[in-house]
């Protein structure tokens, strides 16, 4: 029954921070839908990542080439397709790509896949730079993209989507499966558990969201520009959002995406260079003292109180 | 009834040839004991029937199915289940977990409607760890995480169960506890019992029929008895230079 409890809780939760998200830019202004926008990005794309990384340990350092294989679907079929095709399309590439890789890139583990899928997403984006450059693009200008409340309001849906499908993920056979792996690859073979499947499963699964994202991003910023788009620190934020906020529970990526939107709302303008020394700080003093994220201190403190 | 046929398997490491040749069967219901030095090649050949490595030469069957290019996964499925010398638990999961994922993924996972929770309760209680059911997995102690092992090949649901020196490294009076879970459950779910351990008293002690691995060769195979006055035996465990 707690279960059913605690899942009420999260998913009356998250509308309630949905709602607020639709309604910021009438109640507070533009600026807040920009803000708001961020948010559920980050929400979104550090979901997604914990989807697949936070349950199995396979950390990804490239996640960033699902966003931008996303962002490069939506510009390059910009007026071609309509974008209701377009950015899932954005998504199904991203997925499919993630396919693609998945069964050569999770043969290894730990640190060896953290370079691999780092290797990966900076190939992707020198490749693409090198086409976009044959092509005679240096940039792409997308003309006529839609509003930023009607690009909020998307992200917000791939917001709640990503939550959800990570509630859902945890808390079934699935994940449990997801989970067995990273307590022991070996382990979990052997009580029966097709251990390849569910980690190209996941890995695909994973993917999707954050080429949507991407795609949706590009309408965003009305232009495409590789460098801009494959950067890396994309990746290494969704990874500081996942340890920050802590990546085995649907709540960590929220509360991290919370933490570092608005320190860097708080501080981005008038401290930018202090801003990115707490960032490291944060970063170190999360990975040393609290290993599961603000969510994992969420826990402790309400263990703490049920007492 | 043949359970398990090992046919001419052998392994080699480059140029070393960790098992050669070997052959032999374990029937229905028997307890059969695996006996033989460091390096003998008994966890390779474990590791060979649980699919884990591929052997170089020959084919492990079960129930008279090929075993041998089947994925780990799919050998559980099939009813074999082995636990790990040195303990693997799943990291991050209580005790309890442990048991309810072999359960949920293991090859008698439809095999009743009780609720998992109580599955994964009864298995713990069998092997004693029952009052450990809510602590993480990490934090029991060995002999605890021994039986962890235990508990979780059981939750698969196996007819044969392969246990890899689940009593190494306990103290006596855990010994002889392990043995009477081990016969217990034996008696309780059916099982065939193909089991590693260095001491040879208690192997003795459990085992219908022993086999010995020596260099990776099977030098003999027989009764406890049979197995105590063999010379062979003899000559390798007591007056070979090689311990």
């Amino acid at each position: 029954m707690t279960v059913l409890r605690s899942d009420l809780a999260f998913f009356a939760g998250l509308a309630i921070l949905a709602g607020f998200g639709l309604s910021v830019g009438s109640l507070f202004g533009t600026y807040w839908v920009i803000v708001a926008l961020n948010f559920a990005m980050w929400i979104a794309l550090t979901q997604s990542w914990a989807l697949f990384s936070g349950l199995t340990g396979y950390i990804s350092l490239g996640n960033v080439v699902f966003y931008g294989l996303g962002a490069y679907t939506v510009a390059v079929s910009f007026k071609v397709l309509p974008l209701w095709v377009a950015v899932p399309m954005g998504g199904l590439v991203a997925a499919v790509f993630a396919l693609m890789i998945a069964v050569p890139a999770l043969r290894v583990r730990g640190p060896y896949f953290v370079i691999l899928t780092f290797g990966i997403s900076e190939l992707v984006k020198y490749s693409i730079l090198n086409l976009e450059t044959y092509l005679g693009k240096s940039s792409r200008l997308l003309f006529g993209a839609p509003s930023a409340e009607a690009v909020l309001y998307t992200m917000i849906a791939l917001a709640v989507a990503s939550s959800v499908l990570m509630r859902l993920v945890k808390s079934s056979t699935f994940g449990r499966g997801l989970v067995a792996i990273q307590g022991d690859e070996t382990s979990a073979e052997t009580v029966g558990i097709p251990v390849t499947r569910f980690k190209v499963m996941g890995f695909t699964l994973s993917a999707f969201i954050p080429g949507m994202v991407g795609g949706l991003m590009a309408l965003r910023s009305t232009y495409f520009e590789v460098l801009q788009v494959f950067n890396p620190f994309i990746s290494f934020t969704i990874v500081t959002m996942a340890i920050i906020g802590g990546s085995n529970d649907a709540r960590g990526p929220i509360l991290g995406a919370a933490f570092l939107v608005f320190l860097s709302e708080l501080l981005w303008s008038s401290a930018p260079r202090l801003y990115m020394i707490l960032l490291g700080a944060f970063l170190i003093a999360f990975v040393l003292l609290a290993p599961s994220g603000l969510v994992g201190l969420l826990r402790k403190y309400g263990e703490g109180h049920s007492k | 009834m043949t359970l398990l046929q090992i046919e001419k398997i052998g392994k080699s490491f480059g140029g070393l040839r960790a098992l050669n040749d070997v052959n032999f069967a374990v029937n229905n219901g028997e307890t059969v004991g695996l006996m033989g030095a460091n390096g003998a090649g008994k966890t390779t050949l474990f590791s060979i029937i649980a699919g884990h490595q591929p052997p170089t030469d020959g084919i492990v069957r079960f129930k008279g199915d090929q075993m041998t290019g089947k994925r780990p996964d799919q050998i559980c499925h099939a009813g074999i289940a082995r636990t790990f010398q040195i303990v693997r638990p799943f990291a991050r999961m209580t005790v309890r977990e442990n048991v309810e994922t072999a359960i949920l993924f293991g090859g008698a996972r439809h095999a009743s409607n009780q609720p998992l929770e109580i599955r994964a309760k009864d298995i713990l209680d069998q092997v004693g760890l029952v009052d450990q059911s809510e602590m993480p997995s990490g934090a029991l102690t060995l002999s605890g995480r021994k039986k962890l092992e235990v508990a979780r090949a059981l939750g698969t649901g196996p007819e044969l169960l392969l246990l890899d020196e689940v009593m190494a490294g306990l103290t006596p009076a855990e010994v002889a506890k392990m043995l009477d879970t081990l016969r217990a459950i034996k008696a309780d779910h059916k099982l065939t019992i193909f089991i590693i351990e260095h001491v040879v008293s208690t192997l003795s002690d459990l085992s219908d029929r022993i086999i010995v691995l020596h260099h990776g060769v099977k030098i003999a195979e027989g009764t406890p008895r049979e197995i105590a006055e063999n010379k062979d035996v003899r000559t390798v465990y007591f007056g070979g230079d090689d311990t």
